[in-house]
């Protein structure tokens, strides 16, 4: 290997790290089919509970057991990627979208436009999420989408506050009112100024509301609100899990673990990608 | 001042200009109370084409205030801005928009002054492109010819700001605030915030700039020395007010008013000899704060000449001494008037 590209590579091994845990996951969400052993819902009742291969008891046909209707674990995790990676990913970008772009303008015109937008986030934060989410799947219908609108509902708000704060130090600086003096425009002021300096709290924020949104989806499905329960989710898993830690601790152990390496892997490329974007920081 | 054999109209002017912000406080009874901030009180100042004012004050006097103001870049409480006999008092800034091609500013940091996410390029193109004066084929040929002009590289447009010193970010603001040909420049403290030994480059700068490009501009500075160097006509402020104006020569040689005198005694001098014999600091105290309200001459506080009538009025900007430079100040009215 040149020394070129290991010096690359040394530099960059946080995102590299990152990146290979996010293609991987993706990888297996899109070629479940070819990857998984069994199906998903195939439910085998002889082989109720069987721990995974490497405990006693276990079998080389379940790696990771069975739950309490005897599902594969494994094939259940690699098929529970699908909506987990895809509802965590969709409500964390549509929450960015909603979320960046109030708290700029709330940040940026104050005064009644920041009144508003602020009085949403408060009331927002003071409403149970859960409540809003139960009447609004409730009323909407489950689904994916519904899923994903009621989830970037909940995140929007960490966005908005954050990305507020953020231009409300960056609005003063002297290359705003430089920008002014020279005769930029609002929109071009809002996006080359405004937005282009305060991307760095964004990309955090996405990181940790990407996790918030697979364990939330969890938790509605749990409800019995959002997405069917019988298709395999990450979090569904893990609820379902949550009655036989003491008898099983497969059931939950594995989902939790997948749930926590995609979260460390967004993470590491969210805290990668953040520098990456800064020109200050060397190339 | 006046001037009455000048009938062109003057580039850039504040007529009685007042700038005040407003405070709302509460106090511990939770009574709401107003303070209201002067920050320029009452100016008025034409600079005309082809001139370089200086602007010379303390620190908070209000200089900074006044420049932006000229451009609008601050709100006008009472008073008038008139830009190249335009009125630009009551307009918004969708109307100032088109305008602000001809009058530009180069602020006192350049470590704030340039989108740090912006390439060298972008930055400098921008007024070309948001005022629709050059394709975007054309600006670029234009921001390697103004790069060449400040003494840069053109090879330095694809970078960003971090990579380069103050001194060559100053150059950047500079190129920025001149490329688009503005008729009016305001430069707040543009050297103040760099190396002494960048410092004169970048004066020298400004130097050949305004006869390039015909420039006019206001520099705002608190370096004496430097405004002697560059100066058509100097403008002395003190807590918002101008009290001294005119040619660097009589206001340096002969300053009328006390603060004007106590300011140049306080410019250290390079001849350790008349160092040695330069008096010890004569200005006593700290200027009242801009949210006092004065009355009479707002100088008087600190000043040796008080009068009893500067206790009851509140001396105007009249032409005093040999009639070549004005002054706002009752020792000096006596002899004119």
């Amino acid at each position: 290997m040149s020394a070129l590209s290991s010096r690359f590579l040394l530099r960059n091994s946080v995102g590299i790290i990152g990146a290979t845990i996010i293609l991987t996951a993706v990888a297996i969400a899109v070629f479940a089919p070819l990857i998984a052993p069994v199906t998903a819902s195939q439910i085998d009742l002889r082989a109720r509970l069987a721990p995974p291969f490497f405990v006693d008891g276990g079998s080389i046909k379940h790696l990771m057991g069975t739950d309490n209707l005897g599902r594969d674990i494994f094939s259940r995790l690699i098929y529970g990627s699908r909506i987990s990676l895809a509802v965590g990913t969709a409500a964390a970008l549509l929450g960015a979208v909603i979320g960046s772009l109030m708290g700029i303008l709330a940040g940026y015109f104050g005064g009644k436009v920041d009144g508003v937008i602020s009085w949403f986030v408060d009331v927002q934060l003071a409403f149970p999420f859960t409540l809003l989410a139960i009447f609004l799947l409730g009323t909407l219908g489950g689904g994916f989408y519904a899923v994903v609108i009621v989830l970037a509902l909940a995140t929007w708000v960490n966005y908005a506050r954050v990305v507020r704060a953020q231009v409300l130090t960056v609005k003063v600086q002297d290359y705003v009112l430089a920008a002014r003096a020279v005769g930029v425009g609002t929109p071009r002021t809002l996006w080359r100024y405004i937005f282009a300096n305060s991307t760095a709290p964004i990309i955090v924020v996405a990181s940790f509301s990407t996790a918030q949104a697979i364990l939330t989806q969890a938790a509605l499905s749990f409800l019995g609100v959002g997405i069917d329960p019988s298709i395999p989710s990450w979090g569904a898993m893990l609820n379902d899990g949550r009655d036989y830690l003491q008898k099983a601790w497969w059931i939950a152990t594995f989902p939790g673990l997948a749930i926590a390496l995609t979260v460390l892997g967004v993470n590491l490329f969210g805290d990668w990608l953040r520098d990456r974007l800064d020109p200050r920081s060397a190339r | 001042m006046t001037h009455p054999a000048d009938t062109a109209l003057p580039v850039s002017e504040a007529v009685a200009l007042k700038v005040q912000y407003q405070t709302r406080q509460r106090n511990w009874r939770g009574q709401l109370s107003t303070t209201t901030v002067r920050a320029v009180d009452g100016i008025d100042l034409a600079i005309r084409s082809g001139e370089a004012v200086a602007l010379v004050g303390e620190s908070g006097c209000g200089k900074s205030t006044l420049g932006r103001a000229l451009l609008r870049l601050e709100h006008v409480s009472e008073g008038a801005v008139h830009f190249a006999g335009s009125d630009l008092t009551g307009l918004g800034e969708p109307m100032l928009r088109p305008l602000r091609r001809n009058m530009q500013m180069v602020f006192q940091d350049p470590f704030s002054s340039l989108n740090p996410r912006m390439r060298i390029g972008e930055t400098l193109a921008e007024p070309l492109l948001v005022h629709g004066l050059a394709s975007k084929a054309e600006a670029r040929a234009r921001v390697a010819e103004i790069l060449e002009i400040v003494g840069l590289d053109p090879a330095v447009a694809t970078r960003h700001p971090h990579a380069f010193s103050g001194g060559q970010r100053q150059r950047i603001a500079i190129a920025r605030a001149v490329i688009a040909r503005p008729k009016f420049v305001v430069a707040d403290e543009p050297i103040s915030a760099l190396d002494i030994s960048v410092q004169a480059q970048i004066l020298d700068l400004f130097e050949d700039l305004k006869e390039r490009f015909a420039l006019t501009y206001l520099f705002i500075s608190h370096d004496l020395a430097v405004v002697r160097h560059i100066a058509d006509r100097v403008a002395v402020m003190y807590l918002g007010r101008i009290v001294e104006e005119g040619s660097p020569e009589s206001v340096f040689d002969n300053p009328l008013h006390p603060y004007t005198q106590a300011l140049l005694a306080a410019v250290p001098s390079p001849d350790p000899v008349r160092e040695r014999s330069r008096p010890a600091a004569t200005l006593q105290g700290e200027p009242p704060s801009p949210a006092a309200t004065i009355s009479g001459c707002r100088f008087r506080g600190r000043c040796a000449h008080a009068m009893p009538i500067c206790e009851t009025s509140d001396p105007a900007l009249a032409t005093g001494g040999d009639g070549k430079q004005a002054v706002a100040c009752f020792l000096h009215h006596e002899q004119s008037f």
